[in-house]
């Protein structure tokens, strides 16, 4: 991949994801919240689109529409498979993601082992991912005995194993701890670029957004539409050192300042 | 009067007992005596009191008499052999109550239509004391194994339908969405996400189930007699052996103790990531 052009040449790149009047709503009658939407989005192959918005937004709700977790209201969402990998989606959680009754081993291989992949092909596999993410050592672990950061590794190790078309990512890193978010941000921003796969990436951080994104998606206050489509400038291979540079930080204040009335918006809505 | 007086308080250095080897080791050497001296000491008064005529020997016989009792019971063959029934009744009824009732709870659990269609059903069923239902059962059965084993499984039942199904319905979402997204449905979704994620709740059914299976059975057979533990400390009373009843409840509370340890074990081995609370306090 030509990173000079990874930004830039976004527009060119075949839809990956196309996402066409989307609109969900929860409920009916009375009851009925209007989730997200109407919503139209375009994401290219191999982009790593983040996704912003204030709290109850729909960041979440999207990418559970495109998981097939979640139907749409309305709208339809065209997910465009090249059929080459072992599943073509693949999620990692902000909780519950792994599986507690299953050791780190297991939990890396499950995508596998449920998808037709199993014997030795399934542990040499989950075995390379299980080490790409620094969890040697701890195969026959069970997640209750590893950090927050460790089981966070875990749940990524097993979204990567079944080497996915789309990875989608829901908050993964916002229950850890500063230092560990940026670890981590650091080791995805590698697999990213190695790989170069289609990522959707849920975050209320717009410094992660923005350090991690090739665009950022802003989301406005419940019903979730867009506010805001913007390149990220900044070249790749990227290091988390990029938000010490005045652009980014003049990017994250506007940014900021779209989303701080959406923020002010949702949280009165909500109390009224 | 109202004079303040400044004090500094002091939070001074006081080693913790782990960091002392030789005062713990003291400590827990006269815990573990302690626990077993006060039952000690407590059958030992009984004795003397018993011998001494201070009380009633005919209602509480010396404890060496029911002991001695007990072992003339064994080499007669007698003990064993009810040992041998009341175990059997036990266990064939609790673990037919087990695999209906873990099927009705997992289907209920994962099946809201079936959940509507039989859930009012059972909860009235399942206030009804079972044990009222023998008479039913001795009427259908006659008087045999058969009424006893079925008054258990039917109290077993709904001990594990409900852990099961209470256990199924609040499985965190997360882990559905989680396997959901793989592709998973169906049998790999039990497999892998509902029967795993049901287990400690369903082990917790099971250690209850098996200490009310065995109150269920000697209690039945208190009324349908012949044989079993309960006959021996019924029939004990009636014949005014009150050391053979001794012997008798003291042999249920055996059974009761080795049938709650092996499930309890059991129940450990097959949920290996429920850690306790005290390895987790030590750092696990």
């Amino acid at each position: 991949m030509n990173t000079a052009n990874h930004s830039a040449g976004l527009a060119d790149r075949p839809a990956k994801i196309e996402v066409r009047d989307l609109s969900l709503v929860f409920g009916v009658g009375d009851k009925a919240v209007h989730a997200l939407g109407p919503i139209n989005l375009s994401v290219g192959d191999g982009e790593f689109l983040s996704i912003v918005g204030p709290s109850g937004c729909g960041k979440s709700t999207l990418t559970k529409v495109v998981a097939g977790l979640l139907p749409p209201t309305k709208g339809e969402v065209d997910i465009r498979l090249a059929g080459t990998s072992i599943a073509p989606i693949a999620t990692v959680f902000q909780d519950y993601g792994i599986f507690p009754w299953k050791t780190v081993l297991e939990n890396v291989k499950f995508g596998l082992t449920v998808n037709g992949v199993t014997g030795s092909e399934a542990t040499d596999r989950a075995a390379m991912w299980v080490q790409k993410l620094g969890l040697a050592g701890f195969e026959n672990r069970y997640p209750s005995s590893l950090s927050g950061g460790m089981q966070q590794r875990v749940s990524i190790a097993r979204a990567l194993a079944v080497e996915p078309e789309i990875l989608l990512m829901d908050e993964p890193f916002a229950s850890l701890d500063a230092q560990l978010r940026e670890l981590l941000q650091e080791e995805l921003l590698r697999l990213h670029e190695s790989d170069g796969r289609t990522v959707l990436f849920v975050t209320h951080s717009l410094e992660e957004a923005l350090v991690l994104g090739d665009r950022v998606l802003v989301l406005t206050a419940r019903p979730g539409t867009l506010l805001d489509l913007k390149d990220v400038p900044f070249a790749r291979p990227r290091t988390s050192e990029v938000r010490e540079s005045r652009e980014f930080n003049e990017m994250r204040y506007e940014l900021w300042s779209h989303l701080k009335d959406q923020v002010h918006i949702g949280v009165t809505g909500d109390a009224s | 009067m109202n004079t303040a007086t400044a004090t500094t308080v002091t939070r001074r250095n006081r080693l913790p007992l782990e960091t002392r080897p030789q005062r713990l080791r003291r400590r827990r050497r006269l815990e573990a005596t302690l626990g077993i001296a006060v039952p000690v000491v407590l059958i030992g008064l009984w004795e003397v009191a018993a011998r001494l005529g201070w009380i009633n020997a005919q209602f509480f016989p010396a404890p060496s008499s029911s002991v001695i009792r007990g072992v003339e019971m064994i080499i007669e063959g007698r003990l064993l052999a009810d040992i041998g029934i009341t175990a059997y009744r036990v266990l064939v009824g609790y673990v037919l109550g087990t695999i209906i009732g873990f099927a009705a709870g997992v289907g209920m659990g994962m099946s809201p239509l079936l959940r509507k269609a039989l859930e009012p059903m059972l909860s009235a069923l399942y206030t009804v004391p079972k044990i009222a239902i023998l008479p039913i059962f001795l009427t259908i059965f006659g008087f045999s194994d058969a009424p006893i084993i079925a008054i258990v499984t039917v109290t077993v039942f709904f001990y594990i339908w409900i852990y099961t199904m209470e256990a199924v319905v609040a499985i965190p979402n997360g882990y559905l969405d989680a396997a959901k997204s793989f592709g998973v449905k169906g049998w790999a979704m039990f497999r892998h996400v509902v029967f795993p994620a049901s287990l400690p709740s369903v082990a917790v059914g099971l250690r209850v189930g098996v200490g009310v299976a065995l109150l269920i059975t000697i209690s039945s057979e208190f009324i349908v007699g012949g044989s079993g533990v309960g006959y021996l400390i019924f029939n004990a009373r009636a014949l005014f052996r009150l050391e053979e009843a001794y012997a008798g409840i003291v042999t249920a509370a055996l059974i009761g103790v080795i049938l709650q340890g092996t499930i309890t074990w059991l129940g450990h081995r097959v949920t290996p990531w429920v850690v306790s609370r005290e390895s987790r306090a030590a750092g696990l």
